[in-house]
């Protein structure tokens, strides 16, 4: 039987530090459970113009029970369509990342270099691979997560959404994954303005933080992100499944110490109680010679 | 800091379009100025470098007539408002060398596919090879792009991960590189951090068992830490007793999922 997880979302974005404009769009729809983050590509407002697009179509597809690819297929060709007709549009674009949560599953469709990161248990997994030149490289190993945040290149993709026709079964265009949501699991849906400008570790510091409101984690990412620098525009949308707490949360410390035991460790002799000093093994030798001392003593 | 993606064959417009964008994004402010770059290294698919050899002098006279024709563009006085905002304050464009220095190279890194060109920008440098300064990549790969990778990428895996171990968790198909000498597996938890952490049921234990590597032999261990129980090739471990892991090996976790693991030299 399905088992149904009800969740709470949160999300936030900024331009950032450095750029003027923001061509980040997101979608969040908490009852169906639809949530897309989209990063606009593109000279002027170009980036923007495909960014809405792709939110309009997108979830005006998913409210259809259009499929993921499909709903992403046709975001794509209606971008292309608007440029091919308007020359102050040529060559926009976007990528995107987009989850939607059915029962306890998660399905999700990716372009580019945005990510969705699940986190449990404390440690922050990416589940979308990056399509582009530094992501490649960073996911086989060869560069690690701060080498891959400064790299020059890290602003090229291989997949977008919007510069050419394409169809849903297009190869190299939609990926889609599916993964099952724990009630006691949390996502993060983000541009690469986020991933670019914090480490997953310092992501992860920031939701192990959450205390039951969503909103107040995002703007923490994004908040956090800026400080870092906020090199690019900057979204995040943050799921928290029912049960989800993070471990740093006043709530889950409380509990901490209410369910805290010490236990006595092999060989803690400062640790041991008064009952085992009268039965351990120095006693009984004490025990001896003072039984042997006595015998001594009475037939001397 | 923008990218840019473009359909079809190489023409010496997109390559000066480029130029043009390239130079605009690489603006540097001062205070009452705003210096623009004027070096500029052009790398180029092979086939394409080849192609154009032959009228790279003509392009670059082209492009250099472009960009000063941009630059005195920029610095144009607005028209219609003489009183209104850009006035007094605007800040002047220029350059810090007397003419554009446009240098094409071809991509010897297999970076650059066919059709797309990588602008590699300086404020006032010699340009060299190599990543520098504001730049912007036409990238439009195609799948056997993707194949046609070079080997040396699987021998820079090999150096940096001495392992690999794929599984399937409730979070899908994972691959997980192995990097240190000593890694845990297991569910994780808010106390118990793990390296691998596994997105599974609690029949796995939090941490459930360790891999150390020999790193002057190079030789993977295993060590069971579990509660449920950990098998190398179907034989049950004895817990807390270090044994060898072969180099290519199925470790099953609590017949609950298997790591497929395999030791890279």
């Amino acid at each position: 039987m399905a088992v149904t997880v009800k969740w709470r979302s949160g999300v936030a974005t900024d331009a950032g530090r450095v750029r003027s404009d923001n061509e980040d769009r997101y979608y969040v729809e908490d009852e169906r459970g639809v949530f897309l983050v989209v990063d606009g590509v593109g000279g002027h407002a170009a980036g923007e113009t495909a960014a809405e697009i792709a939110v309009d179509v997108i979830s005006a597809q998913i409210a259809a029970k259009q499929s993921i690819p499909h709903a992403i297929a046709a975001a794509n060709n209606e971008i292309y369509r608007q440029a091919s007709a308007d020359e102050s549009l040529q060559g926009m674009a976007c990528v995107l990342t987009l989850a939607v949560i059915q029962e306890d599953k998660v399905i999700v469709g990716h372009v580019g270099d945005s990510r969705l990161y699940l986190i449990w248990n404390g440690a922050m997994r990416k589940l979308t691979a990056d399509h582009s030149p530094v992501g490649e490289r960073e996911d086989r190993g060869e560069l690690t997560e701060e080498e891959a945040m400064l790299h020059p290149r890290r602003h090229e993709v291989f997949r977008d959404v919007g510069s050419r026709p394409r169809e849903a079964d297009t190869e190299e265009f939609v990926e889609v994954k599916e993964f099952q949501l724990k009630p006691d699991a949390a996502i993060l849906l983000c541009s690469d303005g986020l991933s670019d400008c914090l480490t997953s570790a310092q992501m992860s510091e920031i939701i192990e933080c959450y205390d039951g409101d969503p909103v107040q984690t995002a703007l923490d990412l994004v908040e956090t992100a800026n400080e870092a620098g906020g090199t690019d525009n900057i979204t995040a949308i943050f799921i928290a499944g029912a049960d989800f707490l993070g471990s740093s949360s006043p709530e889950m410390a409380a509990a901490r110490e209410r369910h805290a035991i010490t236990r006595p460790r092999d060989g803690a002799l400062a640790r041991r109680s008064w009952k085992s000093v009268l039965t351990g093994r120095v006693a009984f030798l004490i025990y001896g010679l003072l039984l042997g001392l006595l015998l001594a003593l009475r037939f001397r | 800091m923008a990218r840019t993606l473009v359909d079809g064959k190489l023409t010496g417009q997109i390559i000066i379009d480029q130029l043009i964008r390239n130079m605009e994004l690489g603006q540097f402010e001062m205070a009452y100025s705003v210096l623009l770059p004027c070096v500029f290294s052009l790398y180029l698919h092979p086939e394409d470098y080849n192609r154009l050899a032959g009228v790279m002098d003509l392009l670059k006279q082209d492009a250099r007539r472009a960009l000063t024709a941009r630059l005195q563009q920029m610095n144009a006085k607005p028209i219609g408002f003489p009183l209104g905002r850009g006035g007094k304050d605007r800040k002047d464009y220029k350059t810090a060398c007397k003419d554009w220095a446009l240098e094409f190279f071809p991509d010897t890194e297999g970076t650059v596919p066919a059709g797309d060109v990588e602008i590699h920008s300086e404020l006032n440098e010699t340009p060299q090879p190599g990543y520098h300064g504001t730049k912007t990549t036409l990238l439009d790969r195609e799948p056997t792009v993707n194949m046609a990778k070079p080997a040396s990428d699987t021998r820079k895996l090999n150096d940096r991960a001495f392992a690999e171990i794929r599984y399937e968790d409730d979070s899908g198909p994972q691959l997980f590189l192995v990097t240190q000498n000593e890694i845990s597996v297991g569910r994780g938890g808010n106390d118990v951090q793990v390296n691998l952490a596994l997105y599974t049921n609690d029949e796995v234990s939090r941490e459930h068992l360790r891999l150390r590597r020999d790193p002057d032999r190079g030789l993977f261990f295993i060590i069971d830490a579990s509660r449920n129980g950990t098998w190398v090739n179907g034989k049950r471990l004895h817990k807390g007793v270090e044994e060898f892991l072969p180099d290519q090996a199925q470790i099953g976790v609590a017949e609950v999922l298997t790591l497929i693991f395999e030791a890279k030299r």
